[in-house]
């Protein structure tokens, strides 16, 4: 499940510079990879969020069939 | 029905995949050139999403406080209470976004003549006085029957403040409010409808996620305590 | 629903609070004496928009404090007694009535005094006076409804705290009509202005018809 969402994380980043344009700004942060590490960061953030969230419904189950 | 839709997983996938597209592409997407937004227009995918996600979970809630009212069945209740409390959490989250992009616009945290903003506070307020209302009676019944009752208030008086009070405003920052164009008159070209839209489905998704974990901690509560 | 047994009902509301003086009587000082503070305080000299909005959050506070015991004054058993002859509509709509009629009141004492006190000069008199008729409709239609959510749980400041935030947007409107009332200028705004108060006069209205019966069934 996690190889899943990487895996599309990964997929989505190696075409997301062919959307990028002609925009300084853009350029100048991509020039010094600066923009780059801002997208892996709240990558990262969001899908720690995601694990975080599967991890509670999994555990979440295992209340709901206790409790059955 | 409804309780089905809480145990099937594909929009979990869905939320998944349209965030991740929000938050690598809300980064590269070609955006129009703007004075003064410049690139903060790509708050556009967090900021605006939030209250859209907030008002889906606020409309939930209504929607099943008046079903509660209808037959009175407490399942109802504990719908409309998580759904009222994941709507405030991402009316919060929309009020930071958006105090991060006025301090990059406008120069200031918080801004008095901005009457969405202000407004959008008011509602927050609304809100957390249900929330207080709700902790105030100590029998689960009449506490149901009385929160339902002031939810369809509450909701009513959100939609006055965030949609009627700022659009009757003579002077406001907000795009679309006070005589100001909206944003689609000039500037939400092709480029930004192409996150925008999977942004607010996104987060959406984000905010039913988390409150159908609430709910389904609550049903495994009630079962504990035997009410059900 | 009877009308009839509507005329009955508040001047039953009526009787019972003159027949109980006191409440009425440090309403009255209560009122007097926030306008004095705020006359002191300011040391007589005001600007109007100043005025205006100290002048309504005084009356915010006492529709709270007027209201706010409505349902206090049912004793238990004569509210079963009173349940088994009208219907709820007809109790919910001579108490929004009532209670609109003295809210009324106390805004034309308020203003009276504030008149006294600092006298400001208002343009529009007509409008400023349809403005508190139906900010007095306005605050009693929710304080009222409310009030018969607090009235259950015993926490006396639940009122204002769900009261204050929902009242917001009535307050918004009605400060700028009564700003708009002051200078007689010719302004586009004021019909929009008085549509809207009146639309959430009336969803207000609506809105507890329809859901008292549900919190009177207990």
């Amino acid at each position: 499940m996690i190889r899943i969402i990487l895996l599309s994380c990964a997929f989505m980043l190696s075409i997301a510079p062919a959307m990028a344009n002609d925009n300084q700004v853009v350029n100048l942060l991509l020039s010094n990879n600066k923009l780059i590490a801002v997208n892996a960061i709240l990558l990262i953030i969001l899908v720690g969020v995601f694990v975080f969230l599967f991890s509670q419904d999994k555990r979440i189950k295992k209340l709901e069939d206790k409790v059955k | 029905m409804f309780e089905k839709i809480l145990y099937q997983n594909w929009w979990r996938w869905t939320t998944i995949i349209l965030l991740l597209f929000t938050c690598i592409y809300g980064f590269w997407v070609k955006i129009p050139q703007l004075p003064i937004l410049e690139e903060s227009i790509r708050n556009l995918f967090f900021h605006v999403p939030m209250w859209f996600s907030m008002m889906f979970l606020m409309l939930l809630s209504l929607i099943f406080s008046l079903v509660y009212l209808a037959n009175f069945q407490p399942k109802y209740d504990v719908y409309a209470a998580n759904f009222a409390k994941v709507g405030f959490f991402m009316g919060t989250l929309g009020i930071l976004t958006g105090m991060v992009w006025a301090k990059v616009t406008w120069g200031a945290w918080w801004v008095f003549a901005e009457v969405k903003l202000n407004a959008a506070a008011a509602a927050l307020l609304v809100y957390s006085a249900y929330f207080i209302l709700r902790s105030s009676f100590n029998d689960p019944e009449s506490k149901a029957k009385f929160s339902a009752v002031y939810s369809i208030f509450a909701f009513v008086m959100f939609m006055v403040l965030i949609n009627v009070i700022p659009r009757l405003a003579t002077s406001s920052l907000h795009p679309g409010n006070g005589g100001n164009p909206g944003f689609n008159s000039y500037d939400l070209d092709n480029h930004l409808r192409l996150v925008f839209y999977p942004a607010v489905f996104g987060w959406i998704g984000l905010g039913f996620w988390l409150s159908s974990q609430l709910i389904r901690m609550d049903f495994v509560k009630r079962k504990i305590d035997d009410i059900d | 629903m009877r009308i009839d047994n509507i005329i009955h009902l508040i001047r039953k509301e009526a009787v019972l609070e003159l027949r109980n003086k006191a409440i009425l009587a440090s309403m009255l000082i209560y009122v007097i004496g926030a306008s004095f503070i705020v006359y002191y305080a300011f040391q007589g000299q005001i600007e109007f928009q100043v005025w205006s909005a100290i002048f309504w959050i005084i009356i915010l506070f006492s529709a709270t404090n007027i209201i706010g015991k409505t349902f206090d004054k049912e004793v238990r058993l004569q509210y079963y007694y009173l349940r088994t002859i009208v219907s709820p509509i007809e109790l919910i709509l001579s108490k929004l009535l009532y209670n609109a009629i003295l809210i009324f009141a106390f805004e034309v004492i308020i203003f009276l005094e504030m008149l006294l006190f600092f006298g400001v000069e208002i343009d529009n008199l007509p409008l400023f006076f349809l403005t508190l008729f139906l900010g007095g409709i306005g605050f009693s239609n929710l304080f009222t409804l409310f009030s018969t959510i607090t009235s259950r749980t015993g926490n006396v400041v639940l009122l204002s705290v769900l009261g204050f935030p929902i009242i917001l947007p009535l307050l918004l409107l009605i400060l700028r009509l009564t700003g708009i009332a002051e200078v007689d200028v010719l302004s586009t705004d004021t019909d929009v202005n008085i549509g809207a108060v009146i639309v959430l006069d009336l969803i207000t209205t609506v809105l507890s018809l329809i859901l008292f019966p549900y919190l009177w069934n207990e």
